[in-house]
């Protein structure tokens, strides 16, 4: 079935891209991620929602490509930081790339 | 029932998790009822979530709606309780096995071999000594397993929450005093059962040797090596080894994620170990870490016949490139020719 939410499953690739890009200019915390990749997307919420983002963010970690850290928030409450590691800015590297191939391929054979 | 002992010591949720909204509270309390682990464990998920909801309510606020409602929205954002909960669950079940399964196979063992050492020269047996030693390996390496992944993984771990006096905010764990005394007495109990067992074990063989045939020196080693005093020794060796350990920073933990600890030496192995290998040269000069097994497994290596008769080896390390290579091997022949 064609619909809208298609080309937020196609976004949905891209997520851990979007993620480690907003940690790779510094680090920050989950709604911060939120909001940024938000503000990116124009203000779809649709593609990256919390309960997306905290596992994504998880698996990230396990697979060594981010770390965290705590800080204190400006609310009393402690915010979990991200932090990119060097295998992560290796592994965005790479994805970009491929992205980018993509990226050509549609230009030169779908869009017109 | 069965949930709760993978939630004990702490069923409520713990109340640094709680913000004092009923609604955020509402959805922090049903998403703690499906987090495994000890509340000490279970406050990992639930401050980062804690910390989102008060974020999302707040900015919702500051764009003009009500107290009740952006409570409603933010906690509507959030999705289902499920997806944050598989997760940590996920982690801590493959942390659970992997210590369940190293320390049941270790005690396992050890408990086995015991058995069939014990049953090898007494008249107690049930089947024959060796196929009850596995019985016993089995049956207890599995309690025992299933004990310390549980407690291991659910447990032990305690929460050191702000850690802002730690470098660089890392989010650690400490154990606390009772914890820590309790795990060195753990590790000086298995230490002495292991010398006890040896102990036994070779005390114990002349004896296969009917007792009227035993020779005297024999039974003067026996009743030797069951002298308590064996004991006090292993004790203080195994002190020695505990404070060694403790200084070296082998027995403290850093955790990165939920439940997930790294050994504080594993942590700092680069700092530690890489400038003794920058000093050796090579590697450290080129490399910026540290070669696994499989890295020390591929290095190559040739033996030069000096003129003198003494052998040169010139290490090839598997990701020189081609140049350093030559480089490095014709280096060696000039020497070589001097």
């Amino acid at each position: 079935m064609v619909n809208a939410q298609n080309g937020a499953q196609v976004l949905k690739g891209l997520l851990d891209t979007l993620v480690l890009q907003v940690l790779d200019t510094k680090d920050n915390y989950g709604f911060g991620i939120l909001q940024n990749i938000s503000s990116q997307l124009d203000g779809d919420n649709m593609v990256l929602r919390e309960a997306t983002l905290y596992p994504l963010l998880h698996r990230l970690e396990t697979k060594g490509l981010v770390e965290s850290y705590w800080k204190p928030g400006q609310r009393g409450t402690d915010r979990k930081y991200y932090k990119i590691t060097k295998d992560g800015k290796n592994y965005l590297k790479y994805r970009i790339s491929d992205w980018k191939n993509v990226s050509n391929i549609l230009k030169k054979h779908l869009i017109t | 029932m069965l949930s709760n002992i993978f939630r004990f010591p702490g069923l409520s949720c713990p109340t640094e998790a709680l913000t004092g909204d009923t609604i955020l509270d509402d959805y922090i309390k049903r998403l703690d009822k499906q987090l495994w682990g000890s509340a000490k464990i279970r406050i990992f998920t639930l401050a980062e979530v804690k910390n989102h909801l008060v974020e999302a309510k707040t900015g919702l606020m500051q764009s003009g709606i009500t107290e009740h409602e952006a409570s409603i929205k933010a906690v509507g954002s959030m999705g289902s309780i499920e997806s944050y909960s598989n997760v940590q669950r996920k982690s801590l079940k493959v942390k659970l096995l992997k210590i369940g399964l190293q320390s049941g196979i270790l005690f396992g063992v050890f408990m086995g071999l015991y058995q069939w050492i014990i049953e090898a020269h007494n008249n107690k047996v049930f089947i024959n000594p060796l196929t009850d030693g596995i019985v016993y390996g089995l049956f207890e390496g599995a309690f025992f397993g299933f004990f310390m992944g549980w407690f291991a993984t659910l447990v032990w771990p305690e929460r050191n929450l702000p850690s802002h006096n730690i470098p660089d905010n890392k989010f650690c764990v400490e154990y606390s005093k009772p914890m820590r005394f309790l795990s060195k007495l753990v590790i000086v109990v298995f230490c002495l059962m292991a010398v006890w067992c040896i102990a036994v074990s070779i005390s114990e063989y002349p004896s296969r040797v009917p007792v009227k045939v035993m020779p005297a020196e024999d039974k003067q080693l026996s009743s030797y090596l069951y002298q308590p005093w064996w004991l006090f020794i292993g004790l203080g060796l195994l002190s020695g080894l505990n404070i060694f350990l403790v200084r070296s920073g082998c027995r403290s933990f850093q955790i990165n994620q939920d439940g997930f600890w790294i050994n504080q030496w594993f942590a700092r192995k680069q700092r530690i170990l890489w400038p003794a290998i920058k000093s050796i040269g090579t590697l450290g000069e080129t490399y910026g870490w540290i070669p696994s097994w499989n890295y020390w497994r591929k290095v190559k290596y040739i033996n030069y016949v000096l003129s003198n008769g003494k052998t040169r080896r010139i290490y090839l390390y598997p990701d020189m490139l081609n140049a350093d290579k030559f480089i490095l091997l014709l280096q060696a022949k000039v020497g070589m020719k001097d």
